[in-house]
């Protein structure tokens, strides 16, 4: 038998054979097949358990009236006037736009600065710094000694 | 929600920014530049057209007007020690700046037997780095030699 992994058809018959609807002789074919190829026993094994996890899942109870409930939501819906059916879609429209621009309010505010440049460089100066320069510039121009006051 | 978008264009910190702020704004995030020393500062000020400068100036009282007109006016190499000598200052830590230019207050008000003795003194070498000792030396050449 050809190894399901190469074959076309490999699916279909590691379906049947799981659910046991592959007919006898190509069940135990398959088998012989599967003691020999770890590949296709590891396939078997995955869909067997799947299979035995869905069997386990249990479907969530729904009321006795569910469906009746349903059908009215559905009829009642498509009672409703067209313009209320048609304001719903432009509700959630709206709803996504506000956070949208709730979003867009609370960004942190972009400091629009001058680019680079003369201009911008003079935004730099600082009028302390230049005084606090100028009385350095000041304190370390050569000293005379005719100008010190003698001690 | 028409209100509401309203609202958000009445206030500046809502409003949304045009182009031209939002090109400012990229083009300033690419400049990262370091801040501007006390002598580039200095610099800048010196290379501006002088009714530029006159306008800067003019948050200045009189007296610093005038020193910057005297650096202007300087030789360029002059000016070009003086503001090398403050780089140099300017580079210390704030402690050692403070050191350095009180002992240049110092000696300042020292006659010229006294300056000379003090810069060749044991205890000026042992308080001041040589960096500081050619900056204070250089403010008393003379005194130095």
């Amino acid at each position: 038998m050809n190894c399901i992994v190469k074959d076309k058809a490999g699916g279909e018959v590691l379906m049947d054979y799981c659910a046991g609807a592959l007919d006898p002789a190509r069940a135990a074919e398959f088998e012989g097949h599967i003691r020999e190829c770890a590949e296709c026993r590891e396939l078997v094994d995955a869909q067997r358990s799947l299979w035995q996890t869905l069997g386990e899942w249990k479907p969530i109870e729904v009321s006795r009236d569910f469906d009746a409930r349903l059908y009215a939501r559905i009829a009642q819906a498509d009672a409703e006037p067209w313009f209320y059916r048609m304001w719903k879609p432009v509700l959630s429209i709206a709803a996504v736009a506000t956070a949208a621009a709730v979003m867009f309010a609370v960004r942190p505010a972009v400091r629009v600065e001058p680019p680079a440049g003369p201009a911008a460089q003079v935004e730099q100066i600082n009028i302390q710094e230049v005084q606090q320069a100028l009385d350095d510039l000041d304190l370390l121009s050569p000293a005379s000694p005719n100008t010190r006051k003698p001690l | 929600m028409s209100v509401f978008l309203l609202a958000a264009g009445s206030f500046p910190a809502l409003a949304q920014d045009t182009p031209a702020q939002r090109k400012a704004a990229k083009q300033a995030k690419k400049w990262v530049g370091p801040k501007l020393t006390p002598r580039q500062q200095l610099e800048l000020l010196m290379q501006m057209p002088p009714e530029e400068r006159e306008q800067f100036l003019s948050q200045l009282p009189e007296a610093r007007r005038t020193q910057l007109e005297n650096l202007v006016k300087l030789p360029a190499e002059e000016r070009a020690l003086r503001l090398r000598r403050l780089d140099l200052l300017n580079s210390l830590t704030p402690e050692r700046k403070a050191a350095v230019t009180q002992e240049i207050g110092n000696i300042k008000l020292m006659n010229f037997v006294r300056r000379r003795a003090r810069l060749h003194s044991k205890e000026f070498e042992q308080s001041f780095t040589p960096d500081e000792q050619e900056l204070i030396r250089d403010t008393f050449v003379k005194a130095s030699q």
